[in-house]
């Protein structure tokens, strides 16, 4: 059921003055009060109903605050919910204070996670990633989003070894981490010391594009890598661990991203040709048929150079082709074949492992 | 909200579902019942869940089709607290009124209520006595020959007499209908009045061509905005190394314009 009264109610406003809005305050506590007591889920359901559809005044956020201090555990654990469903105060950055504060001082833990839920999508509620409250730590996983501001906690979260929910959750966040946040997130990652696993777990979930242009194409290691030999043997360690992760598990995105520029760039297929024939081989059977037909529209009118370049690609995903791909990669070598005698024997070559 | 309350609504949601709840299906309404005011959108509900995106579709579609889940908007999701209590209001709702007592409402309105050209009823709060259009009873499919106020909140689904603090507000009983309810003093009469309107289909209309133009601009801004971005810082100080990215990022716009079918049909091939 859908019940938006707010203009209705903004019009008996105006119609009745003050006087109404003062009498709509003791309304919220009695439904609270009602919703925590009540054994009737009917009554509770139909309660909860109005106190999503009620929206407190600046008063009324005023007394849901107070309950969360200092009611009994089920108000103030609905009062933090409503709070955090209707979120008038995040305008304010006195109001986000606010909330952070109630949600720093409540000693209930599921009162703290409903707090940080209304928190969601704000910087602040990456502070609880590390509370030791594993749904508070959760619910703050869920509700930080992924920004300059929160990535240090956010490590600070993996790096403690929290629960595997909860590096799920912040896994997984990482995985959408916008490029630009990369190359931060990596001098970040000198800040504290980090095991293998923890650290190959976290350049498995990084976007690949980002990682292989920083760790395997480019030439300038991170600032705090120069001139520091201990720093230099992070960043070579880093190196070795991103080239494993992206290599174990190559994403469509990075083999079609190698594929094009090995196709354009011989300096690039010869610095990057073990990388690929190894990314290639591991490449997700799933995947093998959309490389094909990428690899079909980078050759269309080609050169034979960049053919014979692509060839090699193409004999090394054989391995991880199934079904009608297999037939449009071999149609497609012939094709290949017929264009002249030396790229025929090329690929004759390639195809019998003596290219 | 206590264990033993959530306990009650999660049987009580249980059956709704007539036993048939899959173990998914549980985990997604475990969350709404820690906490009914959550509106996750599916992308949320995954992470929170842990339920891939595609397997929780048809989850959430079999909970909304019990009733159990509604649209929160913006394509969030959230618990249907009015089907969750509905069941038992039905089964539970006494007359605070002995029938017997019930004084039949005066007639007085009757002549203007059906002049009137929507559903409208009149509820006294004193007698809970019902005088209402004949559009009314036929907008919600009620019986017109036994007006009763019981009858009428069971099929809002909450006890309409109980809202009177609370007016007005609007309550969508359907996809296509909607009822407003206000507090009416006039003559002789103190109660709440009742319009039942059935929605414009426009309104869906409209509401479908927002959903469709945010879904278009949200695809747009991933898909043209940004690599249009990168393009242009590309062009503004080009690199030798970022030739590949430039190029995927033509892929892309190409490939959402070719999705609306924008592009010439030569596109392709030249880009290739």
């Amino acid at each position: 059921m859908v019940m938006d009264i707010r203009d209705l109610r903004d019009e008996e406003a105006e119609l009745d003055g003050v006087e109404e809005a003062e009498e709509q305050t003791p309304g919220l506590l009695e439904w609270l009060d009602a919703c925590a007591t009540t054994s009737d889920p009917s009554e509770r359901a139909r309660l909860i109903t109005q106190l999503r559809l009620c929206v407190p005044s600046e008063e009324g956020l005023s007394l849901l605050r107070e309950v969360v201090a200092s009611g009994g555990r089920a108000q103030a654990l609905l009062a933090a919910q409503v709070l955090g469903h209707h979120r008038p105060w995040l305008s304010t950055p006195a109001g986000v204070r606010q909330q952070v504060a109630l949600a720093q001082g409540a000693s209930d833990p599921s009162v703290v996670a409903a707090l940080v839920w209304g928190l969601r999508q704000r910087d602040e509620a990456a502070e609880f990633i590390v509370h030791s409250d594993s749904a508070v730590a959760r619910e703050a996983a869920l509700a930080a989003p992924v920004s300059r501001r929160t990535l240090s906690p956010i490590l600070a979260g993996l790096r403690a070894g929290i629960r595997p929910e909860v590096e799920r959750i912040l896994l997984h966040k990482l995985h959408q981490i916008h490029p630009s946040l990369v190359r931060y997130l990596v001098d970040l990652l000198v800040e504290g010391s980090w095991g293998e696993e923890a650290l190959r777990g976290l350049f498995a979930s990084l976007p690949q594009m980002s990682l292989f242009e920083l760790f395997v194409d480019s030439h300038h290691p991170a600032s705090w890598a120069v001139g520091d030999a201990e720093g230099a043997l992070l960043w070579q360690r880093m190196v070795r661990l991103a080239s494993s992760a992206l290599v174990d598990r190559p994403g469509s995105e990075l083999l079609r991203h190698l594929l094009s520029r090995s196709g354009d760039d011989e300096a690039f297929a010869r610095r990057h040709g073990a990388f690929l024939r190894d990314a290639v081989r591991r490449a997700d059977v799933d995947l093998g048929a959309d490389l094909v037909g990428h690899v079909e529209r980078l050759t269309f009118g080609a050169s034979e150079d960049k053919v014979a370049r692509l060839a090699q690609s193409l004999v090394d995903l054989s391995a991880r082709l199934d079904g009608a791909a297999v037939d449009k990669m071999h149609s497609l070598l012939e094709e290949w074949k017929r264009r002249s005698a030396d790229l025929k024997l090329k690929i004759y070559h390639l195809e019998q492992g003596i290219g | 909200m206590g264990a033993d309350h959530i306990s009650d609504i999660a049987d009580n949601a249980s059956s709704l579902l007539h036993g048939a709840t899959s173990g998914a299906q549980q985990r997604v309404l475990s969350e709404y019942i820690k906490n009914p005011f959550l509106d996750d959108d599916v992308q949320a509900l995954a992470l929170r869940t842990g339920i891939a995106r595609q397997e929780l579709a048809p989850i959430l579609a079999g909970l909304r089709d019990a009733g159990l889940l509604q649209s929160a908007g913006r394509r969030g999701h959230m618990l249907n607290g009015e089907q969750l209590a509905a069941p038992m209001l039905a089964q539970e709702v006494v007359p605070l009124v002995d029938a017997g007592d019930v004084v039949p409402a005066a007639p007085a309105w009757a002549p203007l209520l059906e002049a009137l050209p929507g559903g409208v009823a009149l509820l006294d709060l004193r007698d809970r006595s019902v005088q209402a259009n004949a559009l009314f009873y036929k907008l919600l499919g009620l019986s017109s020959n036994a007006p009763d106020a019981d009858e009428i909140c069971v099929r809002l689904g909450c006890d309409v007499m109980s809202l009177i603090d609370d007016l007005p507000l609007v309550l969508a009983v359907e996809n296509d209908l909607e009822v407003q309810l206000r507090p009416c003093q006039m003559a002789n009469f103190d109660g709440i009045i009742a319009t039942v309107n059935s929605v414009d289909p426009t309104w869906e209309f409209s509401k479908a061509q927002v959903q469709i133009q945010e879904d278009l601009y949200a695809q747009l801004r991933d898909e043209v905005a940004g690599p249009a971005d990168f393009l242009q810082a590309f062009l503004e100080k080009p690199k030798k190394s970022e030739l590949g990215q430039a190029r995927a990022a033509i892929e892309r716009i190409n490939a959402c314009l070719s999705l609306f079918l924008l592009n010439n049909p030569s596109d392709e091939d030249s880009v290739a």
